[in-house]
């Protein structure tokens, strides 16, 4: 009782800070105003970006002002949101949620008239590890069956993905780059297409994110081989990394609110500083848990370092597939 | 001999055939001719090169139905449905610009007045349904649109 | 334990405000459905984030209500102005706008409600008690024996023709070249934009299947009423002049039983055909709705008259549309895989509630599973009560004159299309196809199969090329399954017997 007083006074007494501090760089008026904010995803609703961007919606307009709209704009394979979002008024009410599939890869292999320099971070939610799995009735249990496997007989194992070259992909991809090991790639539909083939005995493995599968790896229906990140993933701690099997291979995937650069600084910083303090508040907390969304929010500078660090092995990887030049 | 070829020119489905048998083979010329990259597990141009074959196959089967003396008559009123349809392409782009300049509920209301006033004799005599039932369908788009679902289309100067 | 839990789920499903909230939901979701380009699905969305408010039971009320009011509500809009409401029942538009032309709206919207709800109601049995076999054999299925379905399903493009094979075979083949734009599924490498980068993401079924069917029916029928304005027809201004309703008599339009149970075979077929494909993760209530029609044409007695305002017709699309709707869950319930994108949906209001989709979902929250059962089924009730207090109302709306009606239904399917997407692409794409369709009816080419085409190729694609991936090229793979070959034996005893009972009747 105690406790949860003393951090609802301090979320208040921060929160009063927070408002002080950008009081007099921006006058009496929060520069957000009353009209809703809109946090385009580019997907379709339902997914996981969805949900961890509706509890962010469901918080933030207590500690932000104006009310938060998600909307999910999957047209022209994600391309349409990150338009949309690019065309917008810069002032900060129309920001876009996603991971670097649309934003990093697309701003190098699609044809579009952005850079990677025109967006700027606002905050980070979350990593996702991308993780191997396979049924537990299988001969590949572990990362080492399968690289033996895979060196036994090359081009025999069959690897369900999501589409080529997104973010259940391109860790594959990396690792093979790594090892030299060949595997057959398995375009699906996506998460939900992979699972039902690797279940139904169709494939043998295939890459996901954690919470979609942390439940079933828990009741031993399915099994976890390892994730593609330095330290385990807390959904899936019995999970070893590649990392740990001596396998230098990290690709986590990054949920980031990002909002084009010509929006004001201190704009940016507002938003940041009541997202986090949103997100830190104890609804949030139990309702991103509920969700096993796992936000750990990152604010501005450590998101753009964490992006431009992205854009950089990404680029690396599609330069060495030969997709870039 | 000469008659039935000229027959054949007359009828409708004679050319239908032949625009159906044109799209397959310029399909096909792009596939063999174009900037395909391949791809695994039969590459990305093979049911593109189905469906051209399906189309040659059709299109000559519908010659085989006008040498049969199968063949659908020239569509009535083929200019003025022509004409309507890209009107109302024209129409509904316009409609979609205007809300960004003068929002949703000005832009739906100023279609449908104009579209009632076209489709209706002595519209003003007829005003309860030319002027006031757009008014109201207006009224309801607009909340559904605006207030319930807030569609994120660019906001206008007015509604 | 059993009768402890079903106890409380009892109290959950049946108390005043759950009711309600179903009551709520299903109006909705019915008005919603009606509107061309806006379905349930899309309802669900947004109200998704109503969940982290609601209890369990009303959120899931809230939610089912809208689910199949919206299976419902397509089908309204499909039979009043040919303007299928909903991907699912688009199929449902070609008799049932035949029957409304030849004046009885009326009986085809009971149809219609009578065969959707029968259909909806088996398959929440089908989901309640069959579900773990149901979802067994679901899972057998792998991209080898999806083709064999896919391959079956293009089968019935003869079944949609009515005698024009050439110019339905060429349909489909333009519906399998539209689903092909955009990015290879497989390779990943983009084709067929005509170098328009907004196409890279391939064109989405609501605008090309309303645009297709609805915006062309829409424009024909606007240059129609634009002409009786233009040509001056003494009698039309009387008519004109006269009501809102025209000549429609709505006391000779009345379901008989009789009428209805004429279609118990098309219902049963649909009802049939709906629950198994609603089953199958990926394959879709339009696909199953366009196959039950293709099925009962073929096993009808009267299959001559389906496309001219058959009952069967409607029954059969309407019951195959909505048999989907129980088993779409079957998958998310047995392993958490969402085979829909309503069960998508679905899936992340469990999600957002605290409850993983998958098999431990019915032990770790048997009360709301349970009660959720229930909502599942009397939520049919519920939609068939409500549906026929507003149904005359409805049909009378059918019959008020085009001059007023169009302008606001091209408004309503534009921005509803937008709605559905989020999409400007999807509205240009709209009228686009909406022109397309138009040039396709006036030289009398079926558009039933140009959307069959566009519903299966792209599952059709991914299958084989995963199938040829999986089995290393070789085409011999195709014949790895029992199931695939009996669903191509299936085909050809199709085939060779419909020759045969088609030529005795000749």
């Amino acid at each position: 009782m105690f406790l949860s007083k003393t951090t609802r006074k301090g979320t208040a007494a921060t929160a009063v800070a927070a408002m002080m501090a950008i009081a007099p760089t921006l006058g009496a008026a929060s520069p957000l105003g009353t009209d809703p904010i809109r946090l385009v995803i580019p997907f379709g609703p339902g997914g996981g970006s969805d949900i961890t961007a509706r509890v962010l919606a469901a918080t933030a307009p207590e500690f932000c002002g104006p009310r938060i709209d998600v909307v999910s704009m999957s047209g022209a394979a994600g391309l349409e949101a990150v338009n949309f979002v690019r065309n917008a008024t810069p002032n900060g009410h129309t920001l876009l949620v996603t991971d670097y599939g649309p934003i990093v890869t697309s701003g190098y292999v699609d044809d579009v008239d952005w850079s990677h320099d025109d967006w700027q971070p606002v905050m980070n939610f979350t990593e996702w590890l991308p993780v191997v799995y396979t049924r537990p009735d299988h001969a590949i249990q572990t990362i080492e069956d399968w690289v033996a496997a895979a060196e036994a007989n090359p081009d025999t194992i069959t690897f369900g993905h999501a589409s080529p070259l997104g973010l259940v992909h391109l860790p594959l991809i990396l690792f093979e780059m790594e090892t030299g090991l060949r595997n057959v790639h398995v375009p699906t539909s996506g998460g939900g297409e992979t699972r039902s083939l690797v279940m139904g005995g169709h494939i043998d493995l295939g890459m996901t994110l954690p919470p979609s599968i942390a439940s079933e790896v828990a009741s031993g229906e399915l099994t976890a081989l390892g994730v593609f990140s330095q330290e385990r993933s807390p959904i899936l701690p019995d999970t070893p990394t590649f990392v740990e099997s001596g396998y230098d291979v990290v690709l986590p995937a990054w949920l980031m609110i990002f909002a084009t650069s010509d929006v004001p600084a201190e704009t940016v910083a507002f938003l940041q500083d009541c997202f986090m303090e949103a997100l830190a508040s104890p609804t949030a907390v139990a309702m991103s848990n509920r969700v096993n969304a796992g936000i750990e929010p990152l604010n501005a500078a450590d998101s753009t370092a964490l992006y431009q660090a992205t854009v950089a092995s990404i680029g690396g990887i599609l330069r060495d597939i030969g997709e870039i030049d | 001999m000469n008659r039935f070829f000229t027959e054949l020119l007359r009828r409708q489905d004679f050319y239908t055939g032949l625009v159906t048998i044109l799209v397959g083979l310029v399909g096909l010329i792009d596939i063999a001719y174009g900037n395909w990259r391949p791809g695994p597990g039969l590459g990305p141009h093979a049911f593109p090169q189905l469906a051209y074959i399906a189309l040659i196959i059709a299109g000559l089967a519908i010659w085989v139905d006008v040498a049969r003396g199968k063949s659908d008559e020239r569509p009535d009123y083929l200019r003025v449905t022509l004409f309507t349809g890209v009107v109302l392409v024209a129409a509904g782009m316009a409609m979609f610009w205007l809300a960004g300049k003068l929002g949703l509920g000005v832009s739906v209301l100023i279609a449908l007045i104009a579209s009632s006033f076209l489709l209706t004799r002595e519209p003003l005599r007829h005003w309860p349904s030319t002027i006031l039932v757009p008014v109201l369908a207006t009224a309801v788009i607009w909340f559904l649109f605006v207030r319930i679902i807030n569609v994120p289309l660019p906001r206008g100067l007015l509604f | 334990m059993f009768v402890e839990s079903f106890v409380a789920a009892l109290y959950l499903a049946f108390s005043p405000e759950v009711i309600l909230y179903v009551a709520i939901g299903v109006m909705m979701g019915i008005t919603l459905g009606a509107i061309p380009g806006l379905s349930g699905d899309m309802a669900i969305a947004i109200l998704l984030p109503i969940v982290f408010f609601l209890e369990p039971a009303a959120a899931l009320g809230l939610l089912t209500g809208i689910y199949k009011g919206g299976m419902f509500g397509g089908s309204i809009s499909a039979i009043s102005f040919g303007v299928p409401g909903t991907p699912g029942s688009a199929a449902t538009a070609i008799d049932g706008y035949q029957a409304k032309l030849k004046g009885y709206p009326n009986k085809a919207l009971n149809t219609a409600l009578y065969s959707s709800v029968i259909g909806d109601t088996t398959s929440d049995f089908v989901l309640i008690f069959l579900a773990l076999p149901l979802a067994i054999v679901a899972l057998t299925f792998g991209p080898v024996e999806f083709f064999a379905l896919y391959a079956f399903s293009l089968l019935l493009i003869s079944a949609l023709t009515k005698g024009k094979v050439a110019k339905g075979v060429a349909m489909a083949a333009l519906g399998i070249l539209l689903a092909m734009i955009g990015r290879d599924p497989i390779g990943g490498s983009i084709r067929l934009t005509f170098g328009i980068p907004e196409l890279a993401g391939g064109l989405a079924l609501i605008p090309v299947l309303v645009g297709i069917f609805a915006v062309s029916e829409l424009i024909i029928q606007l240059g129609r009423a634009w002409m009786e304005r233009a040509r001056k027809i003494v009698d039309d201004t009387r008519r004109q002049a006269e009501s809102l309703l025209g000549d429609y008599d709505s006391s000779k339009d009345k379901l008989t039983f009789r009428e209805f149970r004429a279609t118990w075979r098309a219902t049963s077929i649909g009802t049939t055909m709906g629950t198994l494909i609603g089953a199958l993760p990926g394959a879709g209530s339009s696909l199953a709705a366009f196959i039950s029609y293709g099925l009962a044409q073929r096993f009808s007695r009267r299959g001559d008259e389906f496309g001219k305002g058959s009952l069967e017709g409607v029954a059969a699309a309407e019951a195959g549309n909505s048999a989907t709707s129980g088993s779409t869950l079957i998958p998310l319930f047995a392993f958490g895989i969402p085979g829909s994108a309503t069960a998508a949906l679905f899936g992340a209001a469990f999600i957002l509630m605290g409850m993983t989709p998958g098999p431990r979902l019915i032990y770790d929250h048997t009360e709301v599973i349970y009660a959720l059962f229930l909502i599942l089924i009397y939520a049919n009730l519920i939609n068939l009560a409500l549906s026929h207090f507003l149904l005359p109302l409805y049909s009378k709306i059918a019959m008020i004159q085009s001059r007023i009606l169009l302008p606001i239904v091209c408004v309503l399917a534009i921005l509803g299309t937008f709605a559905a997407g989020n999409s400007v692409i999807d509205v240009w794409v709209l009228l686009f196809a909406g022109l397309l369709g138009v040039v396709l009816r006036l030289y009398n080419f079926p558009l039933a199969p140009l959307i069959l085409g566009f519903i299966v190729a792209p599952g059709a694609e991914r299958a084989l090329r995963q199938s040829l991936l999986i089995g290393r090229g070789e085409w011999t793979h195709l014949l790895s399954s029992p199931i695939a070959i009996g669903l191509y034996a299936t085909a050809a005893i199709m085939i060779i017997t419909f020759t045969f009972v088609l030529r005795e009747r000749k």
